[in-house]
């Protein structure tokens, strides 16, 4: 995993090839591709794209994406938000507005063993994703298919409107299958070890799994 | 598994450190608070650092840029956590909120980065001289048109701090997953590890053309912006020098800044080499990898000012640049 990743989605020449006219477009408007470390859409062929404070996503949807992105927007869950672009883009894809500090999970290092005060260390970020992952399980029953560390953006950003620092990249699948914690917190082990192979991860995932749990009560509490 | 007290203990720590103010921060506002009366000083850029470093005394410094701004106090607010920043500092960097009155009178908020000085920690003036220091070198680089951090105030007292607004969205180039250049077979993986080490070395060049030895250019001291443009942080050990440099000072410096990426480059992160082989290949690749472009990059800006028209000397200079950083390295000329 990481910024190699055997789990590409198969079709990501094809999206780069459909939204080829997009991007000439836009750059000659002066946005410009986001640098390969900041970049959401490696894993998707989607375009990324700056301009000044302004940053966008252009991914190719489905079915499952609106109807994920529908069912967290009505429970107040966050998202990226969708946008406009000044160019024509193909049917079938969508637009998001991107906060320019927006970093997927799978183009950095974890290396820490435990929390860093002050800092955003390895233990923070899986207290971010074990904050989203309870609350979207906690609101609406379904977690995110097949989740994998790629998926998960790392936004730190005075504006945004929810305080959690952790979003989902889309495009979006959530499922209502029963999907153990056990298994989410597998994969993201994998993913860790196979992209940071150098450091231990064991107890960044077993602290996943029980911030997970304690938030997850929280939402049940407060839903209840 | 972690066991029930371990959770307890793991959960108790996350409030702490949600909910808690930073030591950092704590005694910084502390420091703040005991100098606020005092009237404040402007940081005056008048002579090439060092020889002496900077004439410290205790007090609220103001930085060139921030001239008509002063700092009020350091408030204690959760907010801080809004300004985290990705990546270990050694230098136990922290972060918090400065309010702050602006030419116009009005008072603003804002996330600011808080770098301790404190060693000794019974209090000195050496630890103002070095925060003084630090956040001089920093006002000369941006002086000189570079665009890093750029810090409003130092505060010198007892311990000392250099006050930084955080800029957002800036990732520090060592949080990247360094350990996939030397593994990855992924053509766009590398190129992208290449392009990063490429500018690193051009950034040095620039500095070294302009007179500014960063001194301790490890990756950890660069961070890169969303849209690419990689800026060069911490001041603390840098050297400024005339602009651009004595012919005769040119290669102290470049092995000055060199050699602690060299380093930086076979210890790697977290114990992860970035370059890896015999002392022939590690050569070899940092050959390539930085002292080429560092080189092209110094001798296009030479030739950009016309300062290498007939002067053989500096020509000289240049080309022994390579074999004077090897011998300093340790490595002799078969690099064995």
């Amino acid at each position: 995993m990481g910024l190699e990743s055997p789990n590409q989605e198969p079709n990501s020449s094809f999206t780069k090839t459909l939204l080829s006219g997009t991007s000439d477009e836009l750059f000659n408007q002066g946005w410009r591709r986001t640098d390969f470390g900041f970049n959401l859409g490696r894993q998707t062929g989607a375009l990324d794209i700056i301009k000044g404070e302004e940053r966008r996503l252009i991914y190719p949807t489905t079915q499952f994406d609106t109807e994920a992105y529908q069912k967290l927007l009505l429970a107040e869950l966050p998202v990226f938000e969708t946008a406009l672009v000044p160019a024509d883009v193909p049917d079938g894809f969508n637009t998001v507005t991107i906060p320019l500090s927006a970093r997927a999970l799978d183009s950095m290092e974890f290396p820490d063993t435990n929390l860093q005060p002050g800092f955003l260390g390895s233990f923070e970020i899986m207290t971010g994703v074990a904050e989203l992952l309870a609350r979207i399980y906690g609101k609406t029953g379904t977690l995110p298919k097949n989740l994998r560390l790629g998926q998960l953006a790392l936004v730190v950003d005075q504006n945004k409107k929810d305080p959690c620092i952790i979003r989902l990249i889309p495009p979006l699948h959530l499922t209502q299958k029963a999907i153990s914690i056990q298994s989410v917190s597998i994969n993201l082990l994998k993913d860790l070890d196979n992209q940071d192979p150098m450091h231990d991860h064991q107890k960044q995932v077993e602290y996943f799994k029980n911030m997970f749990n304690d938030f997850l009560k929280y939402v049940e509490h407060r839903t209840a | 598994m972690l066991s029930i007290e371990q959770r307890e203990a793991s959960n108790q720590s996350l409030r702490q450190n949600e909910y808690h103010f930073n030591p950092v921060v704590a005694d910084a506002a502390r420091e703040l608070n005991c100098q606020g009366q005092k009237p404040r000083r402007l940081v005056e850029l008048t002579t090439i650092m060092p020889p002496n470093g900077a004439e410290a005394r205790e007090g609220v410094y103001i930085l060139p840029n921030w001239e008509k701004n002063n700092i009020l106090r350091i408030v204690q607010s959760r907010d801080y956590r809004e300004s985290f920043t990705r990546g270990k500092s050694a230098h136990n960097v922290s972060f918090g909120m400065a309010e702050l009155r602006t030419p116009k009178a009005s008072i603003i908020t804002i996330p600011v980065a808080i770098k301790p000085f404190t060693n000794p920690e019974n209090g000195s003036l050496k630890n103002a001289r070095n925060a003084l220091t630090d956040a001089t070198a920093n006002a000369w680089v941006l002086k000189r048109g570079f665009s890093s951090t750029n810090p409003i105030a130092v505060i010198c007292g007892e311990k000392s701090y250099i006050i930084t607004p955080v800029k957002q969205g800036v990732q520090s180039l060592d949080t990247e997953p360094w350990h996939q250049f030397s593994s990855s077979h992924d053509l766009e993986i590398r190129e992208h590890f290449i392009g990063r080490l490429t500018q690193v070395a051009r950034i040095l060049a620039d500095l070294n053309f302009r007179g500014i030895n960063q001194a301790d250019s490890q990756l950890r001291n660069f961070w890169i912006t969303p849209d690419g443009v990689m800026e060069p942080i911490d001041w603390e050990s840098a050297t400024i020098h005339q602009d651009p440099p004595f012919t005769t000072e040119l290669t102290s410096i470049a092995i000055s800044t060199l050699r602690p990426l060299y380093g930086n480059l076979v210890q790697g992160n977290n114990g992860s080499p970035i370059i890896r082989g015999s002392q022939v290949s590690l050569w070899n690749q940092f050959d390539l990898l930085i002292l080429e472009p560092y080189i092209k990059r110094l001798e296009d800006n030479f030739i950009g000012s016309g300062a290498l028209d007939e002067n053989e000397e500096l020509l000289n200079t240049l080309t022994t640049i390579p074999e004077a950083l090897k011998s300093r390295l340790g490595l002799n000329s078969k690099g064995s």
